[in-house]
């Protein structure tokens, strides 16, 4: 190994002068590195123009940016103190959840309410009127086909022509009819009564889970059952009347009827009086 | 281009360079002084590297342009912008302070409140002491145990009804001392009076339900909040048709007892047609044996 280090250093003696001219040559015609293309005299043009730019953008820009900033650093203020007021003053989670709470516990009310409407409350203990008052109970519409039937086996039907007058059997049998009706218009309004409480729960049901924005939304459901509720009240009233208005009229047949037995026994005793 | 050259230059250079080289390596000495002149005359002649034909003028057109751009565009676009942002901020201001003054003022909320806390105080004990008044008067054994269960607004005792029931006003008539239609008619009729009793205690539990509702919707008016008001306000219309409902309830049933009553006037009626026709008949049989 070391001989032959010896035997290279020997080779660049023996060839030290054409070594030599070869670096000098090399020396000359290695390119020397090339100056920027640009001048002295350029590049301070170029750097005043860079800071008239740089004072243009401090100036108009960054200004502007600045203003917009503070007027958006503003703006921000307002929108955190509105969103705080809906936060904690309009619509606080904790007012929510309490809210929904005491819908809860509404329902709870009219669950019980719903209870006591469906407690029984027949007592007929013969088998007409035990038939008749079922019917009457049931608070079912398909069962209304049945009450004039029932109702005929425990009041009677209207009576044949012999044995009572025209104008008798028109007030009985218009008698008749009106009680008929108005049981069967019961039934028909204790349906209706159920099917109401049956949306009052599922609306109540709902606004358990109603975001703040739309309780009012199923206020308005409940407004217009309310609206149309008020209008089966007043139904049920109005059959309710008619059967006074029934009353009243069959109570003015019987003076009627008085009067005209009154004069023909009248009549008839004078008659028989004659005879005499 | 200048970089073309400037690459030829430096191939033809190279080139020449080991050419040279090659000659060294063979005639040594003579060639030196050869190629040291030679290597001075193209260091001399080669060309010196230029400047660039860059000048002041377009620099100073473009920059002027470009602050130009900047004064007169950006600045007022920037001048616009700053303008929508103020008018954005006045309308927030505007839209804040109509929430806090006129929307949702502390003060009236509040007093809200504190109306609610204050009808509270004024109303409920006085309407729950006049709604209790008793108004119990019967006198005798079984006429104030039926009254004191009619009126004791529950419905688990229709049972103790029933029984009172018949304890005041008597039981259905045995078959030997009534007719069957007098029987059906005695019994109807009894019916009709204890159902609507009976319906009557519900629609007093129904109401003392309702009466606690309409109290828990009042307290919680103590504390709610402008946006959880509409809670309580539907949960109060809904409640308000569930009232709806049991008022028709208890109209069918008034319906039912005085159709029961017309009915049973109606049945005296036809009875009275029926006897009246027998009672001719048998004058009329009494006269022609006569």
């Amino acid at each position: 190994m070391l001989g032959v280090f010896h035997q290279i250093l020997g080779w660049f003696w023996e060839h030290r002068k054409v070594l030599v001219a070869l670096v000098l040559i090399l020396a000359l015609v290695t390119p020397r590195p090339a100056p920027a293309q640009f001048g002295v005299g350029i590049v301070a043009i170029i750097v005043a123009a860079l800071n008239a730019i740089n004072q243009a953008l401090t100036a108009v820009i960054g200004g502007a940016l600045q203003i917009m900033n503070q007027t958006l650093g503003t703006i921000n203020g307002i929108v955190s103190a509105v969103q705080n007021l809906f936060q904690n003053v309009v619509y606080p989670p904790a007012a929510i959840n309490r809210a929904r709470g005491l819908v809860g516990s509404v329902m709870g009310f009219y669950n019980q309410i719903r209870a006591i409407a469906q407690t029984p409350v027949n007592s007929a203990t013969l088998a007409n009127p035990r038939q008749l008052e079922q019917t009457a109970l049931s608070r079912n519409p398909a069962m209304i086909g049945n009450l004039g039937a029932q109702f005929q086996a425990v009041y009677q039907p209207l009576p044949p022509a012999t044995d009572a007058s025209p104008p008798a059997r028109n007030v009985i049998d218009m008698s008749d009819a009106a009680a008929q009706a108005a049981m069967k218009r019961a039934i028909a309004i204790d349906a209706i009564a159920d099917q109401e409480l049956k949306a009052a729960d599922q609306m109540l049901t709902e606004l358990q889970l109603a975001a703040p924005g739309t309780a009012s939304m199923i206020g308005a459901q409940g407004s217009a059952w309310l609206v149309r509720s008020h209008a089966y009240t007043q139904a049920a009233l109005a059959d309710s009347m008619r059967l006074r208005a029934i009353d009243l009229a069959n109570t003015g047949a019987d003076m009627k009827f008085n009067a005209g037995y009154a004069a023909g026994t009248r009549q008839n005793a004078g008659t028989m009086m004659q005879q005499r | 281009m200048d970089a073309l050259r400037a690459d030829g230059a430096t191939a033809i250079r190279a080139m020449f360079a080991g050419l040279m080289a090659v000659v060294c390596l063979t005639r040594v000495r003579r060639i030196v002084a050869l190629v040291v002149a030679s290597t001075v005359l193209i260091a001399v002649v080669t060309p010196q590297p230029v400047f660039a034909q860059i000048e002041a003028g377009p620099i100073l057109a473009a920059v002027a342009s470009v602050l130009s751009t900047i004064n007169n565009v950006i600045r007022g676009l920037f001048s616009v912008a700053n303008n929508v942002l103020n008018q954005i901020n006045a309308g927030m201001q505007a839209f804040r302070n109509l929430m806090n003054i006129v929307v949702y003022p502390q003060a009236l909320i509040a007093s809200a409140r504190g109306m609610v806390s204050s009808m509270i105080a004024t109303f409920r004990g006085l309407l729950s002491s006049i709604f209790n008044i008793r108004v119990a008067s019967a006198q005798l054994p079984a006429p104030s145990a039926l009254e004191g269960v009619i009126r004791n607004r529950n419905v688990g005792d229709f049972g103790a009804l029933s029984q009172t029931y018949v304890q005041t006003y008597g039981q259905l008539p045995p078959a030997a001392n009534a007719s069957p239609m007098e029987r059906d008619l005695i019994d109807a009729d009894d019916a009709a009076a204890q159902a609507l009793l009976k319906t009557l205690k519900a629609a007093d539990a129904a109401s003392d339900q309702t009466i606690a509702a309409s109290m828990l919707l009042e307290d919680e008016g103590q504390q709610v909040a402008p946006g959880t008001a509409d809670y309580l306000v539907a949960a109060g219309i809904i409640a308000s048709v569930e009232n709806q409902a049991v008022m028709q309830k208890m109209i069918a049933a008034q319906m039912r007892q005085e159709a029961a009553r017309l009915a049973h006037q109606n049945m005296i009626r036809k009875r009275n047609a029926t006897f009246g026709n027998q009672l001719r008949n048998s004058l009329s049989d009494f006269m022609q044996r006569r």
